[in-house]
Order: C-alpha cells, then sequence, then structure tokens
C-alpha cells in the first residue's frame, strides 16, 4: 500500500471562522464540494501555502509541505502548487505568451508546451493581452500558466464560476482533456453538482469548515449530508452501472442489487455509465404496484431515514430487487413526514421505489 | 535668450538642478517607503508613517530649521557625512536639493502608495504560486503595475520641489547663483526697490513650469489608465 499522493489535515482560524479537515487525494480529480462559507477557498490557501494554519500536515507525493509538530511550513513559491483562481489572475501588464513564461518550469520542455498549448487551445492568443480575452480564454491560459510551472498539485478554485452558461459549457471539454492527461492530483473546488459529477471522481463534501462525506463520488452524493447541501431540487444520488439491453429507445442499466431503466440517448450495450436519480423523484410504496406506467419499480431495503425539514425525511433506500455479490447501490426518496408516518416507514423494512425512465439521468458517462 | 537676465537664469537652471536631484533622489525612496506601507507589518509602522508625512503638515521653517540643526557642518549628521565622505549641505546646491527632496517625499509616497495598495493580493498569490520570489514578485508585478503611480508622484515631487521655500532659505539661505531658486529670487526681486520686472519674469516663469508639470502629469495618467483600459 503505497502513501495517498495528497495528504491534507488542516486546523486553521481566520476572522471567528473555524477549519478543521483532513482527507486524502489520489491522482485524477477530487471536488471540493459545499456552499458558499464552507471554508472550500480558506482550504484551498492554506495547501498552496498562502496562509498558515495554527495546525495539522500537508504532504504531496510522500514531501511535506507543511508540518505544524515539525514546524516546517515551505513557502508558497518553493510548493510546486499550481493555482488557479476563480477569476484567473492573469498579469494585466504582460500578454499571454509572457503570462506563459514567467513560471515556466525547467521541466517542461518545449514538446510539453506544444501539448499543453494544444490541449487548452490558446495557440492562437499568444500576443493578446489578459483584457481582451473572454472569461473562458483567460481560465484556459491561467490553467495553462499553472501546468507550464511543472506543479505537483493542481488547485482549481471554481474556475467557471464567473463565466455565463454558454462559456461554461465551451470550457468543459477543456476541463475535462486535463483531467484525462494529468498524472497528478486535482483539487476541483465548486458548488455545482453537474460540475463535480463531470470532472470528478471522487468528492469531499464541507460544510460551515468541517468535512462531511468523503469518497468516492457515488458515496458522497448518496450520504444525507449531500441532501443538505443540494437542497430541495438538486439531492439525488449518483450510481454506476452498465448499459445491458436497449429497445425502443429505452435503456436498461443494470447494477449491483437492481437494474434502472432510462431514455438517455448515446448509450453503447456494454457501456459504463453513471446515473443520476433526484430523491424527489423517488416514491415508495408498500406493495408492488400493478398496472403502472412506471419502468421502474424496485425492491428495496430502509436503511436509514434523516430529517431533512419539518415537513419532509429522506428515507436512504439499499437496492434489493436482484440477488447480488456486490454491495448492493443505495439511492433516496425525499417523502413527506405525513407520508412517512401513514406507511410507518422504518429501518429494516422492505419497499418498493417507483421511479420514471425520464428520471433516470446521466450525470457523466465514464 | 533676453527674456531672462543672467542672474534671473541662473536661479532658474539652478531651480531645476535642485528639483531634478530632489527627485532623482527621492523617488526610488518614496517607492520603497510607499511599498513597505503598503505591503509589510512591522514595528514602529505607525511612527514611520507620521515621520514620512511630517513635511506636509509642519511649518517648512521648522522643517529648515531641523535641517539646519542636523546637517550643518557641526551637527550630528552633517558633521559624519563632512569627515567620512566629504560631503557637505550647508549653504550649497545639495542643501537646497535636500530641503526640497524632504519637503516632496511626502507627495511622492502617496501618490505611489495608492497605486500600490490598489493592487489585488491575489494577483501576488498567483506569482508565488508560480514560483516567483520576492524580488521577482516586485520587479516583474508591483512596480510595473504601479508605474503610473510612480510618475504621477515624479510630477508632483518635482513641482513641490521647484516651488520650495521656506525649508531652503532656512536651511540654505537665500545666497545668488548659490542656493538662490527661482522662487527665493522671486521673493528677493520684490523686497528690492526696481526688482519689479523681475519679479514679474520669474513669476511668469513659476507659472509656466508649475501649469507645465500639472498638464505633463494629466496626460501620462490619461495615457496610463487608457494603456491599462486595453490591458486589465
Amino acid at each position: 500500500m503505497t502513501n495517498p499522493a495528497l495528504e491534507v489535515a488542516i486546523a486553521a482560524r481566520t476572522g471567528g471562522f473555524d477549519l478543521d479537515v483532513a482527507f486524502t487525494a489520489e491522482a485524477g480529480v477530487t471536488a471540493i464540494l459545499g456552499p458558499s462559507g464552507a471554508g472550500k477557498t480558506t482550504l484551498l490557501d492554506r495547501i498552496a501555502g498562502f496562509a498558515r494554519p495554527a495546525a495539522g500536515r500537508v504532504s504531496v507525493n510522500g514531501t511535506t509541505l507543511f508540518d505544524a509538530d515539525q514546524n516546517i511550513c515551505v513557502p508558497a513559491r518553493h510548493r510546486r502548487v499550481g493555482y488557479v483562481f476563480q477569476d484567473a489572475q492573469l498579469f494585466p501588464h504582460m500578454r499571454v505568451a509572457k503570462n506563459l513564461a514567467f513560471g515556466l518550469s525547467p521541466e517542461i520542455g518545449p514538446d510539453d508546451q506544444a501539448e499543453i498549448v494544444n490541449l487548452l487551445r490558446i495557440d492562437a492568443l499568444m500576443e493578446r493581452w489578459p483584457n481582451s480575452l473572454s472569461g473562458g480564454e483567460r481560465q484556459r491560459v491561467a490553467i495553462a500558466r499553472a501546468l507550464f510551472s511543472a506543479p505537483r498539485l493542481l488547485l482549481l478554485d471554481e474556475p467557471l464560476a464567473n463565466l455565463d452558461p454558454g462559456q461554461r459549457e465551451r470550457l468543459i471539454p477543456y476541463m475535462e482533456r486535463i483531467k484525462e492527461r494529468s498524472r497528478i492530483p486535482l483539487l476541483y473546488v465548486t458548488h455545482q453538482l453537474e460540475e463535480a459529477l463531470r470532472m470528478a471522481d471522487r468528492a469531499v463534501l464541507m460544510a460551515d469548515g468541517r468535512i462531511t462525506a468523503a469518497g468516492a463520488i457515488e458515496d458522497v452524493f448518496a450520504h444525507p449530508a449531500m441532501a443538505a447541501f443540494a437542497g430541495e431540487h438538486d439531492a439525488g444520488v449518483v450510481i454506476r452501472g452498465t448499459v445491458r439491453e436497449k429497445q425502443q429507445g429505452v435503456s436498461a442499466v443494470s447494477v449491483p442489487g437492481g437494474r434502472f431503466a432510462t431514455t438517455e440517448r448515446g448509450l453503447r450495450l456494454g457501456q459504463d455509465v453513471r446515473l443520476r436519480i433526484l430523491s424527489r423523484d423517488v416514491a415508495l410504496a408498500l406493495t408492488r404496484p400493478e398496472a403502472t406506467s412506471l419502468l421502474n419499480i424496485l425492491k428495496c431495503r430502509i436503511a436509514a431515514i434523516t430529517s431533512v425539514s419539518d415537513r419532509e425525511v429522506l428515507v436512504s433506500l439499499e437496492l434489493a430487487d436482484r440477488p447480488t455479490e456486490k454491495v448492493p447501490v443505495q439511492i433516496a426518496a425525499r417523502i413527506t413526514r405525513h407520508s412517512a408516518a401513514r406507511l410507518t416507514l422504518k429501518e429494516g423494512l422492505e419497499v418498493y421505489a417507483m421511479i420514471k425512465a425520464v428520471a433516470v439521468s446521466r450525470g457523466w458517462a465514464s | 535668450m533676453n527674456f531672462l537676465s543672467p542672474a534671473e537664469w541662473d536661479a532658474l537652471l539652478l531651480s531645476l538642478k535642485v528639483s531634478v536631484w530632489a527627485v532623482v533622489i527621492g523617488l526610488p525612496l518614496a517607492t520603497a517607503a510607499a511599498w513597505l506601507l503598503s505591503r509589510k507589518r512591522f514595528f514602529g509602522k505607525g511612527l514611520f508613517n507620521i515621520l514620512i508625512h511630517a513635511p506636509l503638515v509642519v511649518p517648512p521653517v521648522v522643517m529648515g530649521y531641523l535641517l539646519l540643526a542636523g546637517f550643518a557642518p557641526r551637527g550630528p549628521i552633517g558633521g559624519f557625512l563632512e569627515a567620512h565622505f566629504g560631503i557637505s549641505f550647508a549653504f550649497s546646491w545639495r542643501g537646497a536639493a535636500l530641503a526640497a527632496g524632504i519637503m516632496a517625499f511626502p507627495l511622492m509616497v502617496r501618490s505611489i502608495r495608492l497605486s500600490f495598495d490598489l493592487q489585488s493580493k491575489r494577483l501576488e498569490q498567483a506569482a508565488a504560486s508560480l514560483g516567483a520570489g520576492p524580488l521577482k514578485i516586485f520587479f516583474r508585478l508591483a512596480l510595473p503595475l504601479a508605474l503610473p503611480g510612480v510618475m504621477t508622484g515624479a510630477i508632483l515631487g518635482f513641482a513641490r520641489a521647484l516651488g520650495e521655500f521656506g525649508a531652503t532659505i532656512t536651511f540654505v539661505s537665500n545666497i545668488p547663483g548659490l542656493t538662490q531658486t527661482l522662487p527665493l529670487a522671486l521673493y528677493t526681486a520684490t523686497q528690492s526697490p526696481g526688482g519689479e520686472d523681475t519679479a514679474f519674469r520669474l513669476m511668469l516663469v513659476s507659472l509656466g513650469l508649475a501649469i507645465g508639470a500639472l498638464a505633463l502629469s494629466e496626460i501620462i495618467v490619461r495615457r496610463a489608465t487608457r494603456a491599462e483600459g486595453v490591458r486589465s
């Protein structure tokens, strides 16, 4: 067992705000999720070395960047931690080419430079001033500038947040290419679930300076803390499965413990996909309903019931529709307290989850 | 040029020499002070700030008196400089430049500091994350971005140095050809019978220089903001 690529344990206090987090990350993208004010940027700044935490440890690939006990605090300029800011922070008095050259590492040879420039399609922007670039172009240059410094770790602080939806849509493929090519850990801060789903394999969910859930993105999306963050409309789970059947515009995706019908287009037989099921789209019944238009009726066991508001509860369900040797997939249903009481739901009870095929959507194809 | 008499020319050239030196020596120091005040926290920063700004509020005659006490050949600083470097300020154009530089210093610092203050902290953090040390950050980022403020500071300081009167006359006296700058010559002319024409001409020259400097500073600021508008 090798050490994780990135180990973070940070306790810090700034202006009455308490940050206390610990997590690890591997090469690949880890989404840092959480509402505004959860401490995401505070965390990134401390990993980058812009401010010194009160206690903890940060190490990348076995190199210690910060250790309060051993009194080690490597200055930001020696950390080799790339940082892409929400608003790019390009140097306004330098053309794009100069911005890129500013932090060029000797490790990045001409071939690597060409590859990065190609990957982000910024070759035509070299002679431009930052002010003449669009928001998306600026972010692409900022990412390239960070990669030119040969970072051991790349921090991205809501890189799409200041872009309009169109620009965002155009930038995402570039981000995905960076994700596929990079062999270093990327921490991707966002409060957009869609973005996290498309970009990350793992996630850390934060609230009020603490970590409330961490792990594979499917697990984090299934965690009860996720419902509190995602809010009424976006709370749900992400499950990973394999496309097994296709007929008449409906595909069947099999997951441990069950099989889901979805109307998503463009699925190929045998393809591994992630599906997203929102908790508000899941209804419950005590017996298997007959004669219904619903394509998804799955037998489940109630794993937990958590309160979300004074009117609603979140019922976590473990699929028990088909036998499986793997850990069965969990989904969640958001229902009223009234219904939960009427059906006398409790942990361990077997129920039927009902979901329309159109409500089973693809988060991102892996 | 027959517009000015040789003595008036002397005063004008001396004034220009004194003011140029005041700015040439003062500007780098003012930039350093402005950067310290904008970026650093250190013990005694409040006192440092007050000392820099003192010439704005302390009567010029008092500043001249303090300079006289400190830099006279037998004063604590003057004696040291005289003994070790052979530099003397007393009753020379150097003393006039020193007085002008000190009186102009706070104006230069204020204008430059404003430019430093307006820069985003994130920009320097971005540079640090790209491996840049403090020197690289200062010379490639902070200073170039503060250039409009530095230029404005230079022109304001130059104009202030040109007009310096009280501290200069107290410190280095009013010796024609040696320490008699434009304002001092103008003052002398108004005090002497038959000096009205000289006074009038020197007044025109002073006015022209002051307005010219102001116009130049406006042009530079406008150019700089226009360039920034394209770039930042």
